[in-house]
């Protein structure tokens, strides 16, 4: 690796910048191939603008490689503090080791996927191609047997028409046959290429999936052991327990379940229940109530899943840290600003932080239901926490109560 | 001619090079006595197999670009 002189904040923001724009120029040179392919565009002079298209596209990949390589990477390993250069959006924010290791399982799955994608596509583009190349063949065999056939009539024929069609016949015949032999030359050449693509799909399927998943039992392994020694270091398997290790990835996803898990451990043990928990809800106007009690059958979620650009993926995380963070918390006596100080200490991302999903059940937007004559509890808001909740099997929740 | 091998040759090196960079990028997060024996008996071999494969389709790409120049006007 290359030695960087500068000053590491600056590098890291310049690395930052032109990353960002790396992955904007790839992305305008994906967008122009797209609108390319879709021109229909077919002649040689496509093709010698492809050619010429495609060798920009490489040298400008190798630029921008370089420019990585060269630049970002190194940034990357200034200091020690929250890493600011998130280069391609499969590389998320990484800040602690369990992060880390999810975010490379969840690169070797990606990979694996786009890999497999590619070479799928290969082998429908050279498929096609030699579909084409035959169809081309076929119809020139075609034409070399009119001019045979069309020799044939007039090589009986006597006259001097005849003999100079003959004749001009004779050079297309000539020609055609040439044209032939190319197009079937092209037709082996990419029949060819068309087994060897077959070949390294084969090969690519066969040491990618043995080689993802050695790589990803050995990150599990990795994560198990973590979890042990924080288990036994902190006197809980909390987070062994929480988010489990089935392939890294855990119900609320590969990086939610690792920040959930370095959350818990970090926050230590769970002490009991303190009794008054309740008090304290119901001095803010909240009671906590049975999920499985708060019907919404007749308004479901359905379509977007949250509001704000929340994804459901944010949801689970955030029910999680509600569940195994925030409500432990509670009954330790943090406050919200422990858990705001928790954040800014970790640098944690806007969709990522504890005060905010504090804010989320007690704020002042919090599930709010409705207790009909019939003792049934009707969600007037709260629906995607309390689906998300069932979902990961969280039963009670705060709420604010009207009603009976 | 339909059919070019260019667009997924490039979708494959875009897919290796975003692993690379996760690889690279993670290692200063995690960087104890296990990450060496993951990159070298994991990582390594898993990316070599994938620069392989990289280079095999994009000289498969180039193979096919010039037999397809053998078909179109000269019929």
């Amino acid at each position: 690796m290359a030695n960087v002189h500068a000053d590491p904040d600056k590098l890291r923001q310049f690395a930052s910048a032109l990353s960002q724009s790396a992955q904007q120029l790839e992305s305008i040179a994906r967008q122009l191939q797209r609108g390319l392919d879709s021109t229909g565009w077919q002649d040689s002079e496509r093709q010698r603008f492809e050619q010429d298209f495609q060798q920009t596209v490489r040298t400008l990949a190798q630029f921008t490689d370089r420019l990585r390589s060269q630049i970002c990477a190194p940034a990357a390993e200034e200091g020690s503090g929250p890493r600011q250069v998130p280069g391609a959006t499969a590389v998320p924010e990484v800040r602690t080791r369990d992060e880390a290791l999810a975010a490379i399982d969840r690169a070797l799955t990606q990979w694996q996927a786009e890999a497999a994608g590619a070479l799928i596509q290969a082998m429908t583009a050279a498929e096609r191609a030699h579909a084409a190349a035959e169809a081309e063949t076929t119809r020139r065999a075609r034409r070399v047997a009119v001019l045979q056939a069309r020799l044939r009539e007039l090589s009986s024929a006597d006259s001097q028409q005849a003999r100079a069609l003959y004749a001009q016949i004779q050079r297309q015949l000539v020609d055609a046959e040439q044209s032939l032999e190319a197009a079937r030359q092209a037709t082996w050449r990419i029949a060819e290429v068309t087994r060897q693509v077959a070949r390294l799909q084969r090969s690519h399927a066969r040491t990618a999936e043995a080689s993802v998943s050695a790589a990803r039992a050995d990150l599990a392994s990795r994560v198990t052991a973590l979890g042990a020694y924080r288990a036994a270091g902190a006197g809980t398997a909390i987070a062994a327990g929480v988010v489990g290790v089935p392939g890294i990835a855990g119900p609320i996803g590969a990086a939610g379940a690792s920040a959930v898990a370095a959350l818990a451990a970090a926050a230590g043990p769970a002490a009991p229940a303190a009794a008054g928990i309740a008090e304290w809800l119901a001095d803010r106007g909240l009671t906590e109530i049975d999920v499985a009690e708060a019907g919404f059958a007749d308004n479901p979620v359905t379509g977007s899943f949250g509001r704000g650009g929340l994804a459901r993926a944010d949801y689970r995380w955030a029910m999680t840290t509600w569940d195994q963070v925030i409500r432990p918390g509670l009954d330790r006596g943090m406050s919200r600003d422990d858990f705001a100080a928790r954040d800014a200490a970790r640098g944690a991302s806007p969709q990522r932080r504890t005060a905010d999903v504090y804010d989320m059940f007690l704020g002042t937007d919090p599930v709010r239901v409705e207790r009909l004559a019939d003792g049934r509890l009707n969600v007037i808001d709260g629906r995607h926490r309390l689906a998300v909740a069932r979902e990961l099997g969280v039963t009670h929740l705060p709420a604010a109560v009207t009603g009976l | 001619m339909t059919g070019s091998l260019d667009p997924p040759a490039i979708a494959y090196a875009d897919a290796v090079g975003t692993l690379e960079r996760a690889l690279a990028w993670t290692r200063p997060q995690w960087d104890d006595s296990a990450r060496p024996a993951f990159d070298r008996q994991r990582a390594e071999p898993l990316l070599a197999d994938a620069r392989r494969t990289t280079t095999g389709l994009s000289q498969l790409a180039q193979e096919l670009n010039t037999a397809a120049r053998l078909l179109p006007n000269t019929a």
